[in-house]
């Protein structure tokens, strides 16, 4: 097990966003975490990535607690997120916004902060955008970027801290057709570069031809967990979707 | 000659001012209308040292930029927790609180403010206006390359990091509240060395320079020059120096004039005039 959530609780205010959920990711694994609108999926990446602390439960990441460590630490340990709704660093250029994210270590203590990147460290950059199709579009300020280029930016971000896992939140959300199918070629490279992932995904089609197992949430709580073809036909899943999804 | 020479050395110190404050605004986002405080904790820390303990300017000058520096720190906090137009907010409150201090508080002068600060020499010659006029430009010169390579290093990419997204910044790796408190530590320091030149070329303080108008004064230097870059912060400070000499007869309405340029760039060139991505910058580099 690369990653164990142990019945971890969040609530805000008078609503329990989850009530005791637990999963596991081995390692090299690509784990699809779905659910209704408002299933918790987003508060568990987020709890996971050190934007909120659970009030209960733990988060162990290669056998060490990180459920207290702010977000830039979790980062640092190996666990990268993509978000939901793009966050690019709007006025930076494509390079630049992999840059940050190449500086990871750089920025710990005071020895590397006044140091210029090397030449290296830009080639690395081009290099990871490479990896995601944007080489092309390095100098371009993010702003002026599509939503489906923004998406893979996110990714290329992430790879850039070089994680263990990644953390994607809905990576095709309002993608056209041409556009998820680069998508899903760059989730099946991920998966060949061993790395472990966890894909937030409402597309359950898309979603189920790229994961070896899926966790189902619902109000909060895990419903159903298998293989693709065992949560297709749970009973639970089935309530839970009728009138948002068809499970097919 | 002399006139000329002060205006050269106003110049100097309004853009060391102006740079300092695009480290805490342009670099990382942090909104400031309280500037005038550093530069008068940094004036009044030398003046102060100066007089109190006899020491020359030479003395008093790093001591100051250390203060300075180090009650940023302390009075950065705040962005740690408000941001945006709360932080603006509280920062014009930070400013009215440190004047008051320097005013109503006797150690610090009163209303009298501070007399008798030693003017800057070189063993027992004090220097002229032309070397006077000269040592600020080094200054101005040493500020701005601070500037440049804080902007070009990995600590300018963890501030605009912060300054573009703080999530995002801090799921990338950036410790954000460290980089908001180094911003301040930065600017604040060099705001320090511009109080320090200020104190001792006046010899005479009062809380009075160092108000709530003058925060604002700098803030439109950084933002008609051009927000986030150091030729911006330059020609800022050079336009908002000369152009009250220029136009004198407008003098009462200063404040009103800044507040109208203000609100026109913001809304219309909220790049500046030589800011990444205005018009002008663009045909001087030739890509427009």
């Amino acid at each position: 097990m690369i990653l164990e959530v142990r019945n971890v609780k969040k609530r805000f205010g008078g609503i329990e966003a989850l009530k005791g959920v637990s999963l596991s990711l081995r390692n090299g694994e690509v784990l699809g975490l779905i659910g209704p609108n408002g299933a918790g999926k987003t508060t568990l990446f987020n709890c996971i990535a050190g934007v909120y602390h659970p009030d209960d439960g733990e988060i162990i990441f290669k056998g060490r607690r990180i459920d207290r460590l702010p977000p830039n630490r979790i980062a640092a340990l190996g666990i990268a997120r993509t978000f939901q709704i793009v966050k690019p660093f709007k006025n930076l250029s494509v390079l630049e916004n992999v840059m940050v994210a190449l500086g990871l270590k750089k920025y710990q203590g005071y020895k590397h902060l006044f140091r210029k990147p090397s030449s290296g460290d830009y080639e690395r950059a081009l290099s990871v955008l490479k990896t995601v199709g944007l080489e092309n579009k390095s100098d371009e300020i993010s702003e002026n970027l599509s939503l489906g280029e923004l998406r893979r930016l996110e990714v290329a971000r992430a790879l850039a801290l070089e994680p263990e896992i990644i953390l994607l939140d809905e990576p095709y959300a309002g993608l056209r057709r041409n556009e998820e199918n680069r998508i899903s070629d760059m989730i099946q490279d991920l998966k060949k570069r061993g790395l472990s992932l966890i894909i937030v995904e409402h597309r359950v089609r898309l979603l189920m031809q790229l994961v070896e197992r899926v966790v189902v949430l619902d109000m909060g709580e895990v419903i159903a967990e298998g293989t693709p073809g065992e949560v297709k036909k749970d009973p639970r899943v089935i309530k839970a979707y009728l009138g948002e999804e068809e499970v097919a | 000659m002399n006139y000329y020479l002060t205006i050269i050395i106003y110049m100097g110190i309004n853009s060391i001012l102006a740079l300092s404050l695009n480290i805490i605004v342009g670099y990382a986002g942090q909104i400031s209308l309280g500037h005038a405080a550093f530069y008068g904790i940094g004036a009044y820390t030398s003046a102060l040292i100066a007089t109190k303990l006899g020491v020359s300017f030479w003395v008093a000058m790093p001591l100051a930029i250390l203060v300075t520096a180090l009650v940023g720190a302390i009075l950065g906090l705040p962005s740690l927790r408000v941001s945006e137009d709360f932080l603006a907010i509280t920062t014009i409150g930070i400013n009215f609180v440190v004047q008051a201090v320097f005013k109503y508080i006797k150690f610090f002068g009163g209303a009298l403010g501070i007399s008798g600060i030693p003017y800057p020499g070189i063993g027992k010659r004090p220097l002229s206006l032309l070397e006077f006029a000269l040592m600020t430009l080094i200054f101005t010169v040493i500020s701005a390359l601070i500037s440049f390579r804080i902007g070009n290093s990995w600590i300018g990419l963890g501030l605009k990091a912060v300054r573009e997204d703080e999530l995002a910044a801090s799921s990338s790796g950036v410790n954000v509240y460290k980089f908001k408190v180094l911003a301040f530590v930065l600017g604040s320091a060099l705001a320090g060395l511009a109080g320090s030149l200020y104190a001792h070329f006046m010899m005479f303080i009062t809380a009075d320079d160092f108000g709530f108008p003058l925060s604002i004064t700098i803030l439109s230097m950084v933002v008609i020059g051009g927000i986030g870059t150091v030729r911006g912060a330059f020609l800022g400070a050079i336009i908002l120096t000369i152009l009250p000499e220029v136009f004198r007869p407008l003098a009462d309405y200063r404040m009103l004039i800044y507040a109208i340029l203000l609100i026109l760039f913001m809304r219309f060139l909220p790049e500046g005039l030589v800011g990444d991505g205005s018009m002008i910058w663009k045909k001087l580099r030739g890509e427009a």
